[in-house]
């Protein structure tokens, strides 16, 4: 009897498996009451299952389809998500094997890595709404063709001076990049809710976006594109007003020529915090936490 | 009197930017970042009644260099 290994549980967003997975976890939660009372003899509890809740985790490093998981979030759409073998063929394609579920999910929490010469990874959580029930038979799966892969580098954030400027400089000599999104829900189950499954309804949408950059003295580049250096972060945080920002893919000289805008909007700068360790380099990470809604355009 | 051609229909990849407004969404393909990003601009010069989405710059096993482009009517 062969062990299952973990490159053969796949999960699926309707009839797409989600691509270049690294990892994923489903977790499954009976929510319990404890009803033990003083008629029971002893210290020990007695829980009682009340209701049944159930999450999925899916990290990849398939970040192409960033416009499309922002647009998702923001118009609160829940996916159909379904956990289930894989064939060993192709690693992909469902074999509606026993333990396959499905059911519907919000993505209530996405964070999309861009690290300078790393390959960028997004992180997935799903929170179901409603039963998941076992897969039936026929379900069939399209088999994604080959991915392909972006060096963080090549994705940077463009910060303005102010909220009335656009964002045309870049964060200079950034090391990382991080845009977090996350959909807060509530359980909106109720007494006419049949069974045991936790209905969840989202109520707020919040995002933050982080950095990390080194603290140089001067910029020795050759791309005319100006860059925000840490004096210019500082005061941006003095000021504590919102500034525009956008995420976008880059080129040219210095990795600096932004070619298309993933995601744009306004933001805070809600944390600095300047790293100066002994014998390292020095570092700063800055916060910025969203304002208002973000654009998903190009 | 002159002979009037017809102009050809803007294209991405060959297939006319009319007929990429009815999906959803497309992958442009290209060799270097330089020319992706060209096939991008041209799309987004012609695409005046839609809004572009697209997600990060993506390379290949092969070298070659994808975007995704969801396109909404707007």
């Amino acid at each position: 009897m062969a062990t299952l290994k973990g490159q053969n549980l796949r999960v699926y967003a309707g009839q797409s498996v989600i691509g270049m997975a690294t990892n994923c976890t489903i977790t499954l939660t009976n929510n319990t009451d404890d009803a033990s009372t003083k008629d029971d003899v002893g210290m020990a509890s007695k829980p009682i299952t009340t209701s049944k809740s159930w999450q999925v985790q899916v990290e990849s490093l398939n970040v192409s389809d960033v416009a499309m998981m922002l647009t998702a979030i923001k118009n609160l759409t829940p996916f159909s998500l379904r956990w289930d073998e894989a064939s060993t063929t192709d690693n992909q394609t469902g074999l509606v094997s026993t333990f396959a579920r499905a059911g519907q999910a919000y993505l209530t929490d996405a964070t999309f890595n861009f690290n300078d010469r790393e390959n960028s990874a997004k992180s997935l959580q799903f929170t179901g709404t409603g039963a998941i029930s076992a897969v039936a038979s026929g379900a069939t799966t399209t088999v994604l063709p080959a991915g392909s892969y972006t060096k963080g580098q090549f994705v940077r954030l463009f910060l303005s001076d102010d909220n009335t400027a656009a964002p045309s400089k870049v964060i200079a000599a950034a090391k990382t990049l991080a845009l977090h999104v996350s959909v807060t829900v509530e359980n909106a189950t109720t007494k006419d809710t049949e069974g045991e499954w936790q209905i969840q309804e989202p109520t707020a949408i919040s995002y933050d976006i982080s950095t990390n950059a080194l603290v140089r003295s001067g910029e020795h580049i050759r791309a005319t594109v100006q860059g925000h250096a840490l004096a210019d972060i500082e005061n941006i945080y003095e000021a504590g007003t919102p500034v525009k920002w956008k995420i976008a893919n880059v080129s040219g000289q210095n990795n600096r020529t932004a070619s298309s805008t993933i995601v744009s909007g306004s933001a805070v700068l809600t944390q600095l915090t300047i790293n100066a360790a002994n014998r390292q380099n020095a570092t700063y990470d800055a916060q910025l936490t969203g304002y208002g809604e973000y654009t998903v355009a190009a | 009197m002159s002979e009037v051609k017809e102009q050809p229909k803007p294209a991405v990849n060959g297939t006319p930017v009319d007929e990429l407004k009815k999906n959803g969404s497309i992958t442009l393909n290209a060799p270097t970042r330089d020319e992706l990003t060209a096939q991008f601009n041209d799309l987004k010069a012609s695409a005046k009644d839609v809004t572009l989405m697209t997600g990060a710059v993506g390379q290949k096993d092969d070298g070659t260099f994808i975007m995704q482009v969801d396109i909404i009517k707007d």
